[in-house]
């Protein structure tokens, strides 16, 4: 590989700003591409991947928590209607078809209400934080 | 037509009629029809007679079903039970008896007490085939509905069996008994309110499932976006305004139709010259020591 095609390469990588700015120098410091400037182009780039892999991590558990809320709030709401609707169904004649589907009708309006509030939360919630956490990424 | 062939003819309107049937999925009438055709060639009995007879065990047949606890969305006891019903009165008259079902007074049925092992038992179904319970209040719910349908099949199917050797069709017998035809109403009201709470509560946990998807995809756009870099689209990001409550919806959307957009160009551009060129440089360079 020529010394042009390595600095294209560098040119064109994920490197961050920092890294390529070194990479440069290593490869200009040399009159042709030797096994040190291989070695420390790859240690380089290494590093670089770690550091984005932590980074991954951290945001990965920040995505977690932030789904972990939104969750916590539906089971919390979803629990409270399953409590009215046992409540409901002991003071309903359940031998009388329409009281009771009546009252399963309101049941799984209200069921489907709060899933499609949960997913709306969870949406706008992880769609924020994907864009904070990109901001201080950079 | 000669009356041989006349009798060959129709012999095959009939299995090309039912073999329609089958395919269209009411094989179940199908199999019906002919236990009630087998039954009026080893007995004297006529197909009214014969039709009531079936009825009657195909309600013994569910009755039993009910007693392990649950009825589930395809069960065959019931199947059996609904396909005579439709082949003797016609999908009208399965009508009518659901409406009368709803409309009429019901007699007396004793379902006793909904003990915790019924509940548990209808929690057991639901854990074996999808791994997730619904709440108390529907496992009691439908525990209620398998106890009601229970003794509604054991009563309507020995009233049935007691007309057998009556002449009367079921639908004058129903005319006559309007008890029995509410019973045969409400079999089918209690299973639709079995198969509701089981079909809810498959809704439920798709879009539950759905919504859990929504977290792996954000993560997997921040890992391609983190990845590669791309700098104009942390520019573009950069400048999306913020208002107290959050991003802007519609320039987020943008912005984030801008990242796809980026990102496919990213992996055209570097795709090769990303990890896998990385390993080669490094195959290349320990070449070179």
């Amino acid at each position: 590989m020529t010394k042009d095609q390595l600095l294209t390469f560098i040119e064109s990588s994920f490197l961050s700003a920092a890294r390529k700015q070194h990479a440069h120098d290593v490869v200009m410091s040399h009159a042709e591409p030797t096994g040190y400037v291989y070695d420390t182009l790859h240690s380089l780039f290494q590093e670089e991947l770690f550091a984005r892999g932590d980074q991954f991590h951290v945001a990965s558990t920040m995505l977690d928590d932030v789904y972990k809320t939104y969750e916590k709030k539906y089971v919390e709401e979803h629990d409270e209607l399953a409590r009215s609707v046992e409540q409901s169904l002991t003071s309903i004649n359940v031998t009388v078809p329409h009281e009771k589907e009546q009252l399963w009708d309101t049941y799984y309006a209200k069921e489907q209400k709060l899933l499609e509030q949960f997913r709306s939360d969870v949406k706008s919630g992880l769609s924020a934080k994907v864009i904070s956490l990109l901001r201080t990424t950079v | 037509m000669n009356p041989k062939m006349s009798s060959k003819f129709e012999a095959l309107k009939k299995t090309v009629t039912e073999a329609g049937m089958t395919a269209i999925g009411e094989g179940a009438r199908v199999e019906f029809r002919h236990r009630v055709e087998d039954l009026m060639k080893r007995s004297r009995l006529s197909k009214e007679q014969a039709e009531k007879k079936e009825l009657s065990h195909a309600l013994q047949g569910l009755y039993h079903e009910t007693l392990k606890g649950m009825i589930s969305l395809d069960s065959k006891e019931y199947k059996n039970f609904i396909s005579g019903l439709v082949e003797i009165i016609g999908p009208q008259g399965l009508t009518l008896c659901r409406e009368t079902g709803y409309k009429g007074d019901i007699r007396t049925i004793s379902t006793g007490k909904i003990a915790s092992l019924d509940v548990d038992k209808i929690s057991d179904y639901y854990h074996r085939k999808m791994s997730a319970v619904p709440i108390h209040a529907v496992l009691y719910d439908t525990a209620s509905e398998v106890k009601q349908m229970q003794q509604l099949a054991l009563r309507a199917g020995r009233e049935i069996f007691s007309y057998t050797s009556s002449k009367d069709t079921l639908e004058k017998i129903f005319s006559l008994h309007p008890g029995l035809k509410i019973d045969i109403g409400r079999i089918i009201i209690c299973k639709e309110g079995i198969e509701r709470h089981e079909k809810e509560h498959t809704n439920r946990l798709v879009y539950e499932a759905s919504v859990k998807q929504l977290k792996q995809t954000a993560k997997e756009t921040l890992a391609e976006t983190a990845a590669r870099a791309p700098a104009d689209f942390f520019r573009k990001i950069h400048a999306l305004p913020t208002d107290g409550k959050g991003i802007d919806a519609k320039k987020l959307i943008k912005g984030v139709g801008y990242a796809g957009e980026l990102i496919g160009r990213e992996l055209k551009a570097c795709g090769k010259l990303s990890i896998e060129f990385l390993k080669t440089l490094y195959r290349f360079g320990k070449t070179q020591k």
